[in-house]
């Protein structure tokens, strides 16, 4: 019982660690790539910059407006940290490294990346300003799409695996990584986890240059902390799902289990972070013109044709 | 277990109840997004575990996010609900504890030693249920989809003929 609880908590804090860390090793990969210094002045090689902005975000005046609705103005942040930090406990590391085995494995995350949709709508809404609001229109347009073959990108690979279970999944791939069959499943997820996690090129909501920080234009101190590590904590959770889903897990040579799940989830994230240093912001109205035209095809007939070649084994 | 089905169910219907009687459009769609929560919960306890991960999907993931996002766009905090008016306020308190007097005595007498939890369903059974016998209903509901969609398409290319020159 204590061995569980410590196994849990131990496992929570890493993540939340290591999503916090992200905010560095981000900022820092992006100068890689756009040939410019990251933040390299606190600490050995600015590795002490997290320390300086959690020190930032603590002293700051955390205040409530008072023309905001302020319950839904509390809870926003705290659903937009936990929905997704909540899919962390459902992911296996390896044949026996998880916390929780469920049956439904990957309708948790769907059910979860649903629920983290109100965190965005309750922000904007609660907020009680035209900014904030048109920031979360666009958020939940964007998310709304990007939903439907979110889910309809999997089911090719559950087809395939006869099993919502993730252990399932990654057994089904013992012969050859899903990325491969699946390639276009594997495209438009990719695609509508960026969008899930707001990250450019889908970063919508948070368009600087038009809408002034959109849906967390009114928070400050730890509430706009936690917005900001759920976005890492949701990039974390869809590269592991990724990983899970397409690029088989735990399974490589040489390399025990769970070292060559954290590999392959180290090179999503990276790819993430490449994706947002070499793109630019397209406009919101294509955004969902490539959603429905382009992509929602795709993954219906994806779906199709998996359904078939199944059928004939 | 009987004790926590007895409990959300009771919520369900009385977060139900709070977002028809609710002043303000948007809180009472938050009371209906609470109520499908609970309702996936009992699900959840009956062992059903797909038919409750499908409702918070589709439910509280799709179609209350459109309706609040309606809410958002058209700017409606102003209008209120027509069933609110202050002076009717107990009739319709009476009218609740009339449903809820109704409702424990269905749950307390009825259903005493009927048997509430039958795990039986999954997805294998559904989709022999859906294909096999219900196979009609399916295929009329999916015509009418198709044709829901080709009449959207019809009436935004009539309001907007530019619409796909991105």
């Amino acid at each position: 019982m204590i061995y569980c609880f410590l196994h849990i908590f131990c496992t929570v804090l890493i993540i939340v660690f290591f999503g916090a860390m992200l905010s560095f090793i981000e900022r820092r990969l992006l100068g890689l790539f756009q040939n410019r210094y990251g933040p390299n002045r606190v600490g050995w090689f600015g590795s002490l910059q997290l320390i300086a902005d959690m020190i930032k975000m603590l002293f700051k005046e955390d205040w409530i407006p008072t023309f905001s609705r302020s319950l839904l103005f509390v809870v926003a942040p705290i659903i937009a940290f936990i929905s997704l930090l909540l899919v962390m406990v459902d992911i296996p590391w390896d044949n026996n490294t998880y916390i929780i085995d469920l049956n439904i494995g990957i309708l948790f995350f769907l059910i979860m990346s649903a629920l983290s949709v109100y965190s965005i709508l309750f922000a904007g809404w609660s907020s009680n300003n035209k900014y904030a609001l048109l920031g979360a229109i666009r958020a939940i347009a964007q998310t709304l799409s990007y939903e439907v073959f979110l889910g309809l990108s999997i089911m090719g690979v559950i087809i395939k695996a006869h099993s919502f279970n993730l252990i399932d999944i990654v057994n089904s791939q013992q012969y050859i990584w899903n990325i491969i069959p699946q390639f276009f499943g594997f495209m438009t997820f990719l695609v509508a986890g960026l969008a899930l996690c707001h990250r450019h090129p889908f970063d919508q909501p948070e368009s600087e240059q038009e809408l002034a920080d959109g849906y967390h234009i009114e928070y400050s101190g730890m509430k706009f902390g936690m917005f900001f590590i759920g976005q890492y904590l949701s990039m974390m959770v869809t590269s592991a799902i990724i990983t899970i889903m397409f690029l088989g897990g735990w399974f490589g040579p040489w390399l025990p289990g769970y070292i060559w799940f954290l590999l392959k989830n180290i090179v999503c994230i990276v790819f993430f972070i490449l994706l947002r240093a070499a793109l630019p912001r397209p406009r919101y109205d294509q955004i969902l013109y490539f959603g429905w035209i382009i992509c929602l095809p795709i993954t219906l007939l994806n779906l199709i044709f998996t359904a078939f070649f199944v059928l004939l084994h | 277990m009987y004790l926590a089905f007895y409990c959300l169910s009771f919520l369900t219907v009385l977060f139900t109840v709070f977002s028809i009687f609710q002043k303000n459009v948007m809180y009472s769609l938050l009371y209906f997004f609470v109520s499908v929560l609970t309702t996936s919960i009992i699900f959840f306890l009956l062992g059903n575990y797909l038919i409750g991960s499908l409702q918070i999907i589709i439910y509280a993931g799709a179609i209350l996010v459109l309706f609040m996002f309606v809410v958002m766009l058209l700017n409606v905090d102003e209008l209120e609900n027509q069933l609110y008016y202050p002076k009717y306020s107990y009739v319709f308190f009476i009218f609740c504890m009339i449903f809820c007097i109704f409702g424990l005595y269905k749950m307390f007498f009825c259903l005493y030693g009927s048997y509430v939890f039958k795990i039986i369903s999954n997805m294998h059974v559904l989709g022999k249920m859906l294909f096999e016998p219900y196979i009609l209903i399916v295929e009329f509901v999916s015509i009418l989809l198709l044709s829901i969609i080709v009449i959207i398409i019809l009436i935004s290319n009539i309001q907007n003929k530019n619409i796909l020159d991105v």
